[in-house]
């Protein structure tokens, strides 16, 4: 194995924990899944080891989110505890908003150009993004474009409410 | 070359393009004002969206070693505060138990004199004047009885700072009532407020602590208690309990179960549900966070007079025998107002919930 769990946690577990609470809004629920895309590492030692890890965690995030589905009460009950256990930097009103305005956002992105996003905000490049998602490297600077453009727009379009509303 | 789409253009500023790629890209630019326009247009949305996806940090992000810790450490704070609370408990219980004997060793006896004879000596002896020697004796046997030999048996001029049980003890212990009564009297003359009496008690056994001979016992002194508002007892006077049976024409009433601090006498205008024309008795205790706890009583006379305050037409609280009243005070306390079917007009005061005084409540006979 070229990789140790070990050298595999120090290098990635941060990237991976922020990916997944970028993606998922729930600190927790992020460092549970990071903590078994680790655990599934040490079974299956990966070859290339970052976009093996992030596939994983994207693949559990999707698990996860259709279990939730099928089990819409139990989401409600985590998504309270979360907000009120974990408030995290959100400490200011504004700020806040503006986390839940980009939060909501995301949340109208579709799940391909959502992953994009996300994992070239980690820093990935065309190949590594390609390899983690499965989409030909020609269509990645595309939906690049389209994932930033539907977020900004997105996101004037929540806070635009938000201002309309209060 | 054709114009640049989108995804070219994205590419291009994330360094994806091949240099053959950027130069041809690069010319166009330099050629093509609307493909010059979707280039910082490009530009602009891609600093906008990295600017709101930096936005959503984790919590704990790159730290979960200090995360780690953070938890460690407020698992400490728990074991902590459940050693402390299991002190508290133990302790409470302990005063309690204590107390609790001395009533049921009162009432066990069946015998009314001496029960009034150990209330009288309990102002006295609270407000903190050093047990007669001819008690030590007795003090001796009540400790030994009650599992607490380390007041009996202390050190030669040592004070028992950490014994508030065994000093309950003492108190009702003490059998001189007269010499009681004349102490009590001395400090009627020498003292209104029940604080100050408290006060000056407390230095003048400290200072008799220092002077005392080797083999005497010596009452350890009194945690200042927290007092409810001075306003209120303002016009009151320390007693015996001698002189509150006196003063109420019977019997006082007491909680069971604890030990009073001090008895103290005052207008009626003190005691919300009481008549202003007479005066109420007041039994000081502390509650086991050593704050204050106040009983108010006053005995509605007989006769035709006594059906008039028993109608509630000479209080300013219209209770009738049965009613309660709760009210809450500016200073944060509670007072829970009733009138006993005993013919009582009862007021218990302090920084407890309101179940907890309900509960005492009960408990006053």
């Amino acid at each position: 194995m070229a990789h140790t769990l070990e050298s595999l946690y120090a290098t990635y577990h941060e990237s991976l924990v922020r990916m997944l609470y970028r993606r998922t809004g729930d600190s927790d629920r992020a460092e549970d899944l990071a903590q078994e895309v680790f655990a599934r590492a040490l079974t299956t030692p990966p070859d290339n080891p970052r976009p093996w890890l992030f596939a994983v965690a994207l693949n559990l995030v999707r698990d996860d989110g259709r279990r939730a589905v099928r089990q819409g009460r139990r989401l409600q009950l985590l998504k309270a505890e979360s907000t009120t256990t974990s408030p995290g930097p959100e400490h200011d009103y504004e700020k806040e908003q503006q986390i839940r305005a980009v939060r909501a956002a995301l949340d109208e992105m579709n799940e391909r150009d959502r992953d994009v996003l996300l994992l070239k905000a980690e820093g990935f490049n065309y190949d590594e993004i390609a390899a983690t998602t499965g989409l030909a490297k020609g269509a990645i600077g595309t939906t690049l474009a389209r994932a930033r453009r539907r977020l900004v727009e997105e996101y004037r379009k929540q806070d635009k409410d938000r201002y309309a509303a209060s | 070359m054709p114009h640049l789409d989108e995804g070219h253009i994205h590419a291009m500023l994330d360094g994806e393009l091949t240099s053959t790629d950027r130069e041809a890209a690069e010319q166009h630019l330099r050629a093509c004002a609307e493909c010059q326009q979707l280039l910082a247009e490009a530009r602009s949305l891609f600093a906008e969206a990295d600017r709101l996806v930096e936005t959503l940090v984790p919590p704990a992000a790159g730290q979960p070693a200090r995360k780690l810790s953070t938890v460690r450490s407020r698992r400490k704070n728990y074991q902590w505060l459940a050693w402390a609370a299991t002190v508290v408990i133990a302790v409470g219980l302990g005063y309690y138990g204590s107390a609790l004997r001395d009533r049921t060793q009162v009432a066990a006896s069946g015998d009314a004199a001496l029960k009034q004879e150990r209330l009288r000596d309990t102002a006295p002896a609270i407000a903190g004047a050093t047990p007669p020697a001819d008690a030590a004796s007795s003090l001796e046997q009540k400790s030994e009885t009650r599992g607490a030999p380390d007041l009996a048996k202390s050190a030669p001029g040592a004070k028992a700072a950490e014994a508030p049980a065994p000093i309950t003890a003492n108190k009702l212990a003490q059998g001189d009532s007269s010499r009681s009564g004349q102490r009590a009297d001395a400090l009627d003359e020498s003292a209104e407020e029940g604080q100050m009496l408290r006060d000056k008690e407390r230095n003048e056994k400290d200072a008799k602590a220092q002077a005392e001979p080797p083999g005497r016992l010596v009452e350890a002194p009194m945690p200042k208690p927290k007092v409810l508002n001075t306003e209120i007892s303002t016009g009151f006077r320390a007693i015996s309990l001698e002189e509150a049976v006196r003063v109420l024409g019977g019997s006082v009433l007491l909680i069971d179960g604890m030990t009073p601090q001090m008895v103290l006498v005052g207008p009626g205008v003190a005691f919300a549900a009481g008549n202003p024309d007479h005066e109420v008795v007041r039994v000081v205790y502390d509650d086991p966070p050593g704050r204050q706890l106040w009983l108010d009583q006053q005995r509605i006379e007989q006769g035709p007079e006594g059906a008039a305050q028993a109608a509630g037409a000479t209080s300013k609280l219209n209770l009738l025998p049965g009613d309660t009243l709760v009210t809450p005070a500016p200073d944060g306390a509670s007072s829970l107002n009733w009138v006993s079917q005993t013919m009582f007009r009862l007021g218990l005061r302090g920084f407890l919930p309101t179940d907890s005084l309900r509960a005492l409540a009960r408990r006053v006979r």
